[in-house]
């Protein structure tokens, strides 16, 4: 059945055109269900898919890992260069599909409720279709190539969908900034790309992966290629510096959120480089690259969500915060921590923000400030989203437990320093997904009128809420159980075990740690906002420049504001060249030439000869200007000179 | 041996123009036009006449006393007879009542400077070159004071005359110097003399000889008495001189400087290419600036002639070919575009707003005029294009590179004027709502003119072949001087 | 009469036709007109229908459809026609966007009879450019674009026009009589004397390496006018600004094209030793292109001029894959010729569309168009996004091939080039974000939105940039024998270069 897995990309892919040309646009357009549909099929697939492989009923492998399908070539030119549209079935692909399907169709269910008069409804979910098949594609793709274009395709329809609703200017700006940051990135991926084709000839990650074990790629060389896909990674995945388009994307539609900046997109940069581990593992400068940029990455998001009060700002803070974990999870060896964490994140990350979403779609608003003990209005999605923070906040035994664990383990055998960050990260993110919950659900409401209003949400909503909590309360544990996801998922590194390196910890130690910073950052939490918000107020006013300094987000924003000013002044520059130098040149430098010689014959016309006066002047004369100065005898001056000249020139001529 | 039946075309010819100024005392005023149609009768007259001369070379072909009938004569002849033909019939469209003073004299006197031509290209002795010349020159100074009451006319008239003069004067020191140190004018007879007598009084005479003919052909820095006489001039005779009187002196000076007295022997080669660049390059800036359109086409007319002189810097076959070419096809571009000015001019007068709008009142002319201009300019796939490409290419092969390179800039300067022309044509608005209605003469010449240059610009082949026939010179010269020739072909770069 | 001239001389045979129709009759003439084109893009087809693409030769590309007859004998002219995988796609793309742009022109109201007798005769000149293989021809079809496209510009353009003709004409002639000179210098220089491509690509083993460098810049000069290669540009913003839509659709879509493949069909093809020592130069040209135009482009408002200098950008690309001199680099440059046609082709379309209506292009005077103009705006980021390089569309594949080829020898400057992709992505989302997005601009509250004509003129070339993004093998297909070919011509004179 794997042969016909390039049907799951197609079929969203024809869905969304469909969906696009058919049918009338309107609130009432039937089109929705058709998207549902196929991409029901497309879970169904997947799932089967995922599951037969977990257990082993598909041996993926027959003495091979993978399962590799090459028939239609896209490209073929030159002494055999071919880049096909293959599709390459290995652990973290099963797995990433199974995702990306499962989400993709609760988001398109809970859409139902949440975009329910929305007068552009055919279109969004046309984007959605489209954005599912890219992204699957990106997941299913054989070859370095059509994964860089679904990754761009990817990046197009997020920003179709940030923009979404583009006549405010909000999200038309978010838009554009979300593609430019990311295709800044995109060019590090890009010269990747070209620099690892000079050396191999070829985008076919199997036989790429046989090259770089016959050592074709020099360690240089792997080392340019693994920061250049790293840049490309941090754009896509919000890594630092280029973090800064993701807090503004939560502008779009927040199941668009829910879908691309929290559970699959932003993982692809992740996913590449898993894909493309057998490079990084061959150069650990990269490597080492991809752990400290996730660490701080996730350490500084962290600090940047215990401030915000937009109740989406937060959880993207926290989506960059735990996709930085897995860019250490890879930095650090633990390949397959990382990939476990990024399954059990997609689950819990969609789950709050659809719970977020349906909060802000009954009470209208995303400040927290302006919520509140909504835990009685909406019962359904507040238990959902306790269930997710608890989980998210690293609540021992659920979901995100087992995962974050395995991250902090494979990094405190690698490094112990970066462990403590680690840990330190963890508890901040208690503390934060913790504040979230009490100052949305808990306490007094703080807006009494938009609390009289808030209600709970349709079933369409509160439906994927559930399956979401479930797989967040157990999909953990179950991956876990003797390691059945590890199985599935993990990478031999040639000469360094899992284990290698680093140092043993008591046993007790690690969980140890985790337990307490999370009862911290709960207790801490629970003391500052369950209640009335005074000390957490009186704190901020203390730290004010911390809280400033956390709320521009470390300048990071400023900086890029300013480098795109300086690209602009540059720009003019360029344009004034261009029109006042380098065309002048050619224009003026021609007129001028031609003036000159213009003018010398022109004198001498106007200084012997010329009689070209006006009729005016010859009327008013009667002798007529020529004929007097030929009285004054200038022709013949004219001629004396001519005869002068030739007399000089010829005496010269004879003289040789 | 006289052979004066060489000379029957010429005679034939000045008889006409002697009955035309005694038919001129009969036919006052507007209604002898008809004396145009008999100066254009006599002149067709004469081209059969010269027919024969291809009809049966053995007897009309040959050598006589001071002068010789070979192709080239014979090719220059009937161009200037050609020429003759179409100046006197757009006179007929010529409206200025001023012009129609003595329509039998006027007529007369371009077939007698007509005569004065014939047997300038076809003269092998300096001093029947020269008694050509003048009767050339004397004609063409009365044809542009012909407008006795425009002071325009007899300014240009008169340092036309001065100018003209003086440079007769000079051509006959030359001519003298050049009998001193020969000890004849026979150009027949010097050729193998010169060659171990090249003195510096021979060199000196040559060189005034060259600066005569300067004078007539507009070369710069002799050129300075061009615009004015060529504004000054009844519009057909501004036609005429730009073509006629131009060719003939190229046609001697073929005959003398690439063949008799090859300008590489006397190492003049370097200053006429001098002089070609400074020509083309004078001519060309110089008209940019002109809005008055006989000026402008006077200066592009010695902007043409500097075009021509590449083909005797590289002398050869090859440039010999290229001047007989370019002379064929300036013919009929000048005369055609002329023939417009003239057209226009009758009502609108000789400023370039004459031409404002042209496109909107008359598009067929408008097109038409516009390939004159481009053909003028060299542009393919027109006439223009292909007599341009021979010379270049003779420069190429003589290895004259920067002599082509100018040539080729200038082309692209001469562009925005002859451009310039086509702005007021297609750009402006008209002057006047309705078309202009044109005569058959005005549009028989144009018609012609244009099928000439398409013909020669898309199936040059019968112009090549023709004027590679005509570039013959008699008496053919002993090989032994044959220096002239250069070609450097392959890849040599530097000259 | 064979195919390639009917090709070639079927608009000629149009154009004179509406000369006779009288001015009046403004119907017919567009008709004629519409009908000339598309009779000559059905014959294209044609040729692309019995054009075996597999059929090249070993060391000279091998010819198909070939017309040779001597033509003036004394000069050693002959009208030798031919064409290759090379001239094909071009060719098609030469007439299928010449009879859209007629279809667009249709809106040209004043003194219709003229503007398609010189647009047809435009379109005569371009196809014999590219079918030609007698440099004396060529050189003649090269010159023949020139004398329409002023008139062209001159009297149906805008403000600045007649400016912009006569700079246009003077720019183009000026580099084109160097190239002239070239011509007849690798005439003489061949033995026997011959203007024949094919004979002089095997001729050029005996000379001198000087030689065939000053030849070789003679035939530059007259390139880079065209490409339009810094700092021979530029001509091109004030041209592409000045002219009609439909005019700089087919300067945009065709006429730079010319200078491209002559680099390959004339200056590498006849003269490599001259190429191989231009290399250097060339890529950082290709680089300044690329880069330099992109900032040039960033910072402009009007949409127009934006993208006339985006076209310097992406003719950037194909100087790149030229500097590659390897198949990839060939494939991507002709690629990137095509995809470049039909998609700035359609960015000119549809700007004219917008300024048809509103009569200004300034980007900040829009705002909020997509909520108006759905189909509209639809269309026209379908195109930026192509034009950016989004990979799925058209302008991706050629653009990372030039790129790819580029960087297996050039690894320096390929790299600073990719800033450009960055700049180009930057400054055509400003674009969208300040005309489509935002708050609706009430000024433009009735605006229509896009009619049947305009669409008709767009649409294909719309399907076709999807097409070409979804599937590039239908272009590769074509061209990919004869690159290699060619490619390989030279190879031990430029493994000297890596």
């Amino acid at each position: 059945m794997l042969e016909h897995v390039y049907w799951i990309p197609l079929i969203p892919l024809f869905t969304s055109v469909v969906i696009l040309f058919g049918g009338k646009e309107g609130k009432d357009s039937k089109m929705p269900y058709l998207g549902i549909a196929a991409m029901a099929w497309c879970f169904l697939q997947s799932s089967v898919i995922f599951f037969q492989t977990l257990t082993g009923r598909i041996p993926l492998l027959e003495g091979k890992e993978y399962f590799l399908y090459e028939r239609i070539p896209w490209l073929s030119w030159g002494p055999n260069l071919k880049v096909h549209l293959g599709v390459l079935i290995d652990g973290p692909a099963a797995t990433l599909l199974f995702v990306v399907t499962l989400v993709s169709l609760l988001v398109q269910i809970y859409s139902l409720g949440y975009m329910y008069d929305d007068k552009r409804k055919k279109r969004y979910y046309a984007f959605l279709s489209f954005f599912t098949a890219a992204m699957l594609g990106l997941v299913v793709s054989s070859s370095l190539l059509i994964l860089f274009a679904a990754w761009e395709l990817v990046g197009v329809s997020s920003y179709l969908l940030i923009g979404f609703w583009f006549e405010k200017p909000g999200p038309a700006y978010a838009a554009k900034k979300a593609f430019i940051t990311t295709k800044l990135g995109d060019c590090g991926f890009y010269f990747g790309l070209l620099l690892l084709f000079s050396y191999t000839g070829t985008f076919d990650l199997v036989m790429l992966k046989s090259h770089v074990a016959q050592g074709l790629l020099p360690l240089e060389a792997a080392t340019a290629i693994g920061i250049g896909f790293l840049i490309g990674a941090i754009g896509k995945s919000a890594q630092m510096p280029l973090f800064i388009w993701l807090p503004d994307a939560m502008e779009g539609p927040t199941p668009v959120s829910a879908l691309i900046h929290a559970a699959t997109m932003v993982v692809a940069g992740i996913y590449l480089v898993a894909r493309v581990y057998f490079i990084y593992t061959s150069a650990p400068l990269a490597l080492g690259a991809v752990a400290w940029v996730g660490l701080f990455t996730a350490f500084l998001a962290a600090t940047m969500a215990v401030t915000a009060y937009d109740i989406k700002k937060v959880l993207a803070y926290s989506t960059i915060s735990q996709l930085g974990y897995m860019m250490l999870g890879l930095g650090v060896y633990g390949y397959t921590s990382a990939l476990f964490h990024l399954t059990t994140h997609a689950f819990f990350k969609a789950l709050l923000f659809l719970g977020a979403g349906s909060v802000i779609h009954s009470v209208h608003t995303n400040d927290m400030r302006e919520m509140g003990g909504l835990i009685k209005r909406m019962p359904a999605t507040a238990t959902t989203m306790g269930i997710a923070t608890l989980t998210i906040a690293g609540m021992p035994l659920l979901s995100g437990w087992w995962s974050k664990e395995a991250v902090l383990h494979a990094a405190y055998s690698h490094n112990w320093g970066m462990w403590l960050l680690g840990v330190l990260t963890a508890g901040l993110t208690s503390f934060y997904m913790c504040r979230l919950f009490f100052l949305t659900f808990i306490g007094e409401p703080r807006d009494p009128h938009k609390h009289q209003h808030a209600h709970e949400s349709p079933a369409t909503m509160t439906g994927p809420l559930w399956v979401l909590a479930m797989l967040s309360l157990f999909a953990g544990g179950l991956l876990h159980y003797n390691g059945l996801f590890e199985h599935l998922v993990h990478f031999e590194v040639v000469g360094h075990g899992e284990h290698a390196g680093g140092s043993h910890a008591p046993a007790f130690l690690l969980p140890g740690a985790a337990i307490f910073v999370f009862l911290l950052g709960l207790g801490f939490a629970y003391r500052l906002y369950a209640g009335s918000l005074k000390t957490a107020q009186g704190l901020r006013d203390r730290f004010e420049w911390a809280a400033d300094t956390l709320e521009r987000r470390y300048y990071f924003d400023d900086f890029f504001l300013w480098l795109v000013s300086l690209s602009d002044k540059l720009a003019a520059a360029c344009f004034w060249i261009d029109s006042r130098v380098v065309d002048a040149i050619f224009v003026d430098g021609w007129a001028l030439v031609v003036r000159a010689v213009a003018a010398a014959s022109d004198f001498f016309d106007d200084y012997f000869v010329d009689g070209a006066v006006d009729g005016m002047g010859t009327l008013t004369q009667d002798a007529g200007w020529g004929l007097r100065k030929l009285v004054r005898g200038q022709v013949q001056e004219y001629l004396l000179y001519v005869s002068l000249a030739v007399a000089v020139f010829a005496t010269f001529l004879i003289s040789r | 041996m006289l052979n004066l039946h060489l000379l029957y075309p010429e005679i034939g010819l000045a008889v006409f123009a002697l009955v035309l100024l005694t038919a001129d005392l009969f036919f006052k005023g507007g209604k002898g036009k008809f004396l145009y149609f008999l100066g254009v009768f006599s002149a067709c007259l004469t081209l059969g006449i010269l027919g024969l001369a291809y009809s049966s070379p053995e007897t009309y072909q040959g050598l006589g006393t001071m002068w010789t009938v070979d192709p080239l004569a014979l090719f220059f002849k009937v161009l200037i007879l050609a020429t003759v033909i179409l100046v006197l019939l757009l006179s007929v469209e010529y409206k200025p009542e001023a012009a129609h003073g003595h329509l039998g004299s006027f007529s007369a006197l371009v077939l007698l400077s007509a005569v004065g031509m014939m047997l300038l290209v076809s003269a092998v002795d300096l001093l029947l070159i020269f008694l050509a010349l003048e009767l050339v020159s004397i004609s063409s100074f009365i044809l542009v004071g012909y407008e006795r009451k425009d002071l325009r006319s007899s300014e240009g008239a008169m340092k036309y005359f001065i100018i003209g003069a003086f440079s007769s004067a000079l051509m006959v020191y030359g001519i003298s110097l050049f009998y001193g140190s020969m000890g004849t004018t026979r150009l027949t007879e010097i050729y193998p003399l010169f060659a171990q007598r090249s003195s510096a009084m021979f060199i000196l005479g040559c060189l005034l000889i060259l600066v005569g003919f300067g004078f007539k052909i507009s070369m710069a820095p002799f050129h300075l008495w061009v615009a004015d006489a060529y504004e000054g001039a009844p519009t057909p005779v501004t036609a005429f001189l730009s073509v006629a009187p131009k060719i003939a002196g190229m046609a001697v000076l073929l005959r003398v400087f690439t063949h008799f007295v090859p300008l590489a022997s006397l190492d003049l080669s370097h200053v006429l290419c001098f002089l070609a660049m400074l020509t083309m390059t004078v001519g060309n800036c110089t008209a940019i600036f002109q809005t008055n359109v006989k000026r402008l086409l006077a200066y592009s007319s010695i902007a043409q002639a500097g075009y021509m002189l590449i083909g005797f810097v590289t002398g050869g076959i090859l440039g010999r070919e290229g001047v007989l070419l370019y002379s064929l096809v300036y013919l009929f571009m000048n005369l055609g575009i002329f023939a417009v000015v003239i057209h226009l001019g009758n009502e609108d007068g000789y400023e370039l707003d004459a031409f404002d709008g042209l496109a909107k009142r008359d598009l067929a002319l408008a097109l038409l005029s516009t390939f004159f201009l481009l053909s003028l300019a060299g542009i393919p796939p027109l006439a223009g294009f292909i007599a341009k490409f021979r010379l270049f290419q003779s420069a190429i092969q003589g290895g004259w590179y920067w002599l082509a390179v100018v040539g080729v800039l200038n082309s692209v300067i001469s562009v925005y004027y002859y451009m310039s022309i086509a702005h007021h044509m297609f750009f402006r608005e008209p002057r006047r709502a309705e078309p202009a209605r044109r005569g058959w003469i005005v549009t028989g010449t144009v018609a012609l003119a244009t099928a000439a240059i398409f013909l020669f610009g898309l199936y040059p082949e019968p112009a090549l072949s023709t004027v590679r026939l005509s570039a013959e010179i008699l008496p053919a010269r002993a090989a032994g001087a044959a220096r002239a020739a250069a070609p450097s072909t392959g890849p040599a770069l530097l000259p | 009469m064979e195919l390639l001239s009917t090709i070639t001389f079927l608009p000629l045979l149009g154009g004179l036709v509406i000369l006779c129709v009288p001015k009046e009759k403004v119907g017919l003439i567009r008709g004629l007109a519409i009908f000339t084109t598309a009779a000559t893009f059905a014959a294209s087809l044609f040729l692309l229908g019995g054009f075996d693409p597999n059929l090249v030769g070993e060391s000279i590309p091998k010819l198909q459809y070939v017309e040779q007859l001597n033509w003036i004998p004394s000069l050693g002219v002959h009208y030798f026609m031919g064409v290759d995988g090379l001239s094909v796609p071009i060719i098609l793309l030469t007439t299928l966007l010449s009879f859209l742009a007629a279809i667009y022109s249709i809106g040209i109201e004043t003194r219709v009879k003229e503007f398609f007798f010189w647009y047809l005769l435009l379109e005569v000149g371009m196809i014999g450019v590219f079918c030609a293989m007698d440099l004396f021809l060529f050189y003649l079809f090269w010159e023949l674009t020139l004398v329409p496209m002023y008139f062209l510009i001159g009297v149906w353009g805008g403000p600045k026009k007649e400016f912009a003709a006569i700079k246009f004409f003077l720019f183009t002639l000026f580099g084109s009589v160097f190239m002239l000179l070239g011509i007849l210098a690798l005439y003489f220089a061949s033995t026997p004397h011959t203007f024949n491509m094919l004979e002089l690509m095997q001729a050029n083993g005996s000379w001198s390496r000087s030689f065939q460098i000053v030849v070789f810049i003679a035939f530059y000069l007259g390139l880079a006018v065209k490409i339009p290669a810094f700092p021979f540009h530029t001509w091109l913003p004030l041209a592409h600004v000045e002219a009609p839509t439909p005019v700089s659709v087919i300067l945009a879509g065709v006429l730079l094209k010319m200078g491209v493949y002559g680099l390959i069909r004339i200056s590498y093809s006849i003269l490599p030793a001259g190429y191989e020592w231009f290399l250097p130069y060339l890529i950082i040209i290709a680089f300044i292109n690329i880069v330099y135009g992109a900032l040039c482009a960033m910072a402009q408002t009007d949409m127009k001029k934006m993208v006339a200098y985006s076209s310097v950008n992406h003719m950037g690309y194909c100087l790149l894959g030229l500097a590659a001199v390897s198949t990839t680099g060939f494939n991507g440059a002709i690629f990137q010729m095509i995809t470049h046609g039909i998609i700035t082709g359609a960015l000119f379309l549809l700007v004219g569309v917008l300024y048809d209506r509103a009569h200004t292009r300034d980007i900040t005077a829009f705002g909020g168009l997509g909520a108006k103009l759905p189909v509209y705006s639809g269309i026209m980021a379908l195109t930026c996004f192509a034009s950016l390089g989004l990979p799925g569309l058209a302008g991706f594949v050629g653009e990372f091939m030039c790129f790819l080829g580029a960087f297996a020898y050039w690894k320096f400057w390929t790299t600073l080039s990719v800033a450009g992709i960055l700049i180009t992505a930057a400054f055509f989302l400003r674009m969208m974000q300040k005309v489509f997005l935002g708050p609706f601009n009430e000024k433009w509250k009735d605006l229509p939105e896009i009619n049947l004509r305009e669409l008709i003129a767009v649409g294909p070339l719309a399907v076709l940039t999807v097409l070409f993004g979804v599937w590039p093998q239908l272009i590769l297909g074509l061209t990919d024998p004869t690159v290699k070919m060619i490619s390989n011509m030279y190879e031990h004179m430029f493994q000297l270069v890596r």
